[in-house]
């Protein structure tokens, strides 16, 4: 990525250039030096327009990239953290990027730091590729345009609108949940499995080997894990029955169950736990695309 | 990769609408006074546009606007009769930008329309004073950038907004300045340019058919006639440097025989045969003829068509070109009449005396007299003649009569075809035209036995700048007298220059004066006489008027205003090549070229970009902390000794590797360092920057 600064010509830059040229073809014509003179103030101009546009520009510090899930439908925003170092106020800052999206000019005082948004309104389910961005400002004529690369906007995966009316299924028996109600004996130390409650892990035996262990307590009952299945669904199209399956998974993960998602051609083991329920969203939103 | 902005960014907020009412109106108002009525009526009609039921319905604006556009070049056409001159067109303007200022709602059409002002406004300036005129244009390059500003930035108040645009002007004046000064002037109009440099512009430019050149007689107001046209007639472009062009005559027909009230060229003057009987058939044979001996000049003509016989060559020809020869009235004729574009190479001398014999036919030619014209004039020459002078005396005291006759020309003058119309400009007018000042000089030598003649041409023309050409319009028009001296030869004599004085010209590129000749000194002399009896009275009356003034602070005052007033008239608002060439170069050998100009420039700018970054380097020089600047010098003294401070490295941890590698210094070091991180990070005073930075110089010139 290159971070150089560069300042270019905008449009209204060039009809300001001919609007120069006019007035001096004017003046030389016309012998007048009143046209002389606003033709060549106008092109003074330029020289401090440019300064302004560069030093407007520079000396901006910026973090990475952050945003939030986001589901088909909602807005994204991407949002950035801009620092001021140079002391001095800087008008009129946006961004350039080649994605479909809006943005809102910010001004920053000395020394202030500001957020600058992103939004893509209105999102498609799949992913949304990493892409470069530039810092850019206008300021002051909007005769040149100044642009300094920023971190790129990060790759997004866009979840299937967690919507469907179909209730979470029941337990089904054929899985098995690694959660299990609690008895009061302590019958075994074993290794740590996915899924297994962080109260659980046994910190000292841990701390002995290198292994993560987990108690195992006695007459511990096994509960089963619900299993989310695709052809469980009596939705018609794809996109609702992907739509149903996100609303599920949120809705178990939220109950605290365990749950396993089977996909036509992606078969996750039960589990749990945010790690789990982010890869079944990411599969969910990258079922069935083109692109993938 | 493309900006990213909000939608109703693009939209034109009121405020900046209000910004650019007032620029339009500040456009259009230098126009208003040479406006006819009716269209600052359409305007207003124009203006109805912007009532919300009219701009917030694109079916009813489109039919507004075309309404409007319609009846405006109707109404266009029944007023000026051709949509294509330059006032309907200024107009048409004017309606069309007000007409898009109704309709203008995004940010784009906002910029067109400022831009579009800016270029109406500059416009309007060619309608007024100077100084009132780039007063005018200021303001509205103000009004123009805080516009731009307010269609930029959505955000920005107004009151920021004024005072950002103010902030930008500042710095580019110096610039303004030094393009004013430094810029390639040239001559206007352009085309002229264009003709000089040999494009085929006199075609497209269709010059007015009807309006005929100098022909076989000079009818009463016939050059004043030629003289309002603007046609170019021929372009010299001097092989050596320009003489003043004040001494340039393009000779065109000579004139012998006057009825009283026209002049005319003998009748079967057209035959080319007689005519080649009697002419100079090579550059020895007319060089026999001068009487002086001057050095020519040479100079490359291209003569546009104008259907007659003469190529207006340069007085007195030196030598013929192809397809043309020099007649014994020391014309260059060419062979057929001129119906194409001559180019050709010629020279001449431009002072002289001419002829070695004058015929007895010809002499009496040259002094005749019509029958019952102008009887007043024949009296006082008669009267003249009895003084017994020589022609060049007599002359001179002749132009003495004009120019202490308070003539005036005046090309306004009605000139009415009488036959005693001499007399009457002579003596009772005393107002006319340069062919009545100069048939009457002719008249009154004749009347005096001084054989004379009537010389039609051209005078003079303008030099295109930063070029050796020379370009020749009618409106250059001029006739002049020719008289055999006594001695023999024929002279010119110009009448025009006892009555208005002539233009000094300076640095037009001629290094020697003119070589006076005898005439023009005396009439020089008599010139002089005059000033000085008139003169001193205007001083006097200067001088009195200032010791009546009690305030000699306010007169002071008044004086320096006046001179700073007349210094701006010279180097703002009449700022020309001349004054360029002047500026630029301290010896005025010869004319400015265009390489010193750019090499001059060229310095300039470089010189002025090394104060705009020195005054850069000085802004950021303050920001700089003289603390850490210290320690960085105290830091690079080590660098350069094998020990260089990583960026991340504490001042504390660097000085114990210091301490560890130069025992010696460790007193040295440790002090340093904590008063470095005393002053860095704890409670600090001014007072301990500044020793601290003597402590580190200090210590670096010790080791």
């Amino acid at each position: 990525m290159m971070f150089k600064l560069q300042v270019r010509l905008t449009a209204t830059g060039w009809s300001f250039l001919l609007l120069m040229a006019s007035l001096l073809l004017m003046a030389l014509h016309f012998n007048n030096n009143g046209l002389f003179a606003m033709c060549f103030l106008l092109a003074g101009l330029l020289l401090p327009v440019y300064w302004q546009s560069r030093k407007n520009i520079n000396n901006i510090g910026f973090q990475q990239w952050r945003f939030d899930r986001v589901f088909a439908g909602e807005t994204l925003e991407y949002s950035i953290e801009l620092r001021e170092l140079a002391g001095v106020q800087h008008d009129e800052i946006t961004v350039a990027a080649d994605i479909d999206a809006d943005s809102a000019a910010i001004s920053l005082n000395a020394v202030e730091s500001k957020d600058l948004f992103i939004r893509l309104a209105k999102c498609k389910r799949g992913r949304i590729s990493a892409s470069p961005v530039s810092l850019m400002s206008d300021y002051p004529l909007g005769i040149f345009r100044a642009m300094i690369s920023l971190s790129a906007l990060p790759e997004c995966v866009v979840y299937p609108a967690a919507v469907g009316q179909q209730p979470l299924p029941q337990s089904d028996h054929n899985e098995n949940s690694h959660i299990k109600a609690e008895a009061d004996t302590l019958s075994a130390i074993r290794r740590y499995r996915d899924g297994d409650k962080v109260t659980r892990i046994a910190w000292k035996a841990s701390a002995r080997s290198a292994d993560l262990m987990s108690n195992e307590y006695d007459g511990a009952e096994e509960l089963t894990a619900i299993s989310l299945d695709w052809q469980q669904l009596d939705c018609e199209d794809d996109e609702g029955r992907l739509s149903q399956l996100c609303a599920w998974v949120l809705a178990a993960d939220r109950l605290g169950l365990e749950y396993s998602l089977k996909l036509p051609n992606i078969n996750y083991a039960v589990g749990m736990g945010i790690a789990h329920r982010e890869k079944c969203l990411r599969a969910l939103a990258l079922s069935f695309l083109a692109s993938e | 990769m493309r900006p990213l902005s909000n939608p109703s960014s693009k939209r034109v907020s009121q405020q900046n609408f209000n910004g650019l009412t007032v620029l339009l109106l500040l456009a259009v108002l230098p126009h208003l006074p040479s406006f006819p009525l009716f269209l600052s009526g359409f305007c207003v009609f124009a203006a109805a546009g912007f009532l919300p039921f009219i701009r917030n319905n694109k079916i009813i604006q489109k039919l507004f606007t075309l309404l409007v556009v319609v009846a405006l070049l109707l109404s266009l056409y029944f007023s000026f009769g051709n949509l294509l001159s330059g006032d309907a067109i200024r107009s048409f303007f004017i309606v069309v930008l007000v007409l898009k200022w109704t309709e203008a709602k995004t940010r784009r059409d906002a910029l067109g329309l400022a831009f579009a002002s800016c270029l109406l406004a500059a416009l309007g300036v060619l309608y007024q004073s100077p100084f009132w005129g780039m007063l005018y244009l200021f303001v509205v390059v103000f009004a123009l950038i805080v516009v731009i500003m307010s269609i930029q930035q959505v955000s920005s108040t107004k009151h920021r907004l004024l005072r950002k645009s103010s902030r930008l002007l500042p710095p580019a004046l110096p610039i303004m300045v030094l393009l004013f000064l430094i810029f390639p002037r040239l001559n206007g109009p352009l085309w002229d340019l264009g003709i000089a440099l040999g494009l085929p512009l006199s075609v497209m430019l269709d010059q007015n058919k009807d309006q005929r050149g100098i022909e076989k007689t000079l009818k009463p107001g016939q050059i004043k006639r030629i003289k309002q046209s603007d046609d170019t007639v021929l372009v010299a472009e001097f092989l050596a440097k320009v003489p003043y062009v004040s001494r340039l005559y393009w000779r065109g027909p000579v004139y012998w025989d006057f009825d009283g009230q026209q002049w005319a060229i003998a009748k079967d003057w057209n035959n080319r045969s007689k005519l080649l009987r009697t002419a100079y058939k090579s550059s020895a044979a007319i060089a026999q003829q001068m009487r002086i001996n001057t050095p020519a000049t040479e100079y490359n003509l291209r003569l546009l068509a104008h259907g007659e016989r003469w190529m207006y060559a340069l007085d007195i020809p030196t030598m013929t070109a192809p397809e043309s020869f020099v007649s014994a009235d020391f014309q260059l004729l060419s062979i057929r009449k001129t119906v194409r574009e001559v180019n050709m190479r010629l020279s001449a001398y431009l002072d002289y005396s001419v002829g070695l014999v004058l015929s007895d036919q010809q002499r009496a030619r040259a002094l005749a007299w019509p029958e019952g014209s102008n009887p007043r004039l024949k009296e006082l020459g008669l009267e003249l003649k009895q003084h017994g002078l020589n022609s060049a005396d007599l002359s001179s005291h002749v132009l003495g009569l004009f120019a202490q006759g308070d003539y005036q020309l005046n090309d306004n003058a009605l000139a009415e075809p009488a036959t005693q119309s001499l007399d009457q400009f002579f003596f009772d007018s005393k107002t006319g035209d340069v062919q009545q000042l100069a048939s009457s000089f002719v008249m009154l030598m004749r009347a005096a036995g001084i054989p004379s003649r009537l010389v039609a041409g051209y005078r003079g023309g303008s030099i295109i700048a930063l070029s050796d050409f020379v370009i020749v319009k009618k409106k250059n028009a001029h006739v002049w007298a020719e008289i055999w001296q006594t001695a023999g030869g024929w002279v010119r004599v110009e009448a025009k220059d006892a009555v208005v004085k002539p233009k000094v010209q300076s640095g037009a590129g001629v290094a020697e004066k003119p070589k006076t000749k005898p005439i023009e000194k005396i009439a020089a002399k008599t010139l002089d006489q005059q000033t000085l009896t008139t003169a001193p009275k205007k001083t006097v009356k200067q001088a009195a008027q200032p010791s009546q003034e009690a305030d000699d602070w306010l007169v002071n005052w008044q004086k320096r205003l006046q001179g700073v007033f007349s210094s701006l008239q010279k180097w703002v608002l009449n700022y020309n090549p001349q004054r360029q060439s002047e500026l630029l170069q301290t010896e005025q050998r010869e004319r400015l070229k265009v390489s010193e100009l750019l090499l001059t420039g060229l310095l300039l700018s470089v010189l002025l970009a090394a104060c705009y970054l020195l005054l850069i380097f000085c802004l950021t020089y303050k920001n700089k902390d003289p603390v850490n600047d210290a320690f960085e010098q105290f830091c690079r003294y080590y660098a350069k000794r094998g020990l260089v401070r990583a960026s991340w490295e504490c001042p504390s941890y660097y000085a114990t590797r210091l301490t560890q590698r130069f025992p010696q210094h460790a007193p040295a070091i440790s002090t340093l360092v904590k008063n470095y991180l005393d002053l860095r990070y704890g409670p600090t005073e001014r007072y301990h920057q500044r020793e601290f930075v003597r402590q580190i110089k200090r210590f670096l010139a010790m080791i």
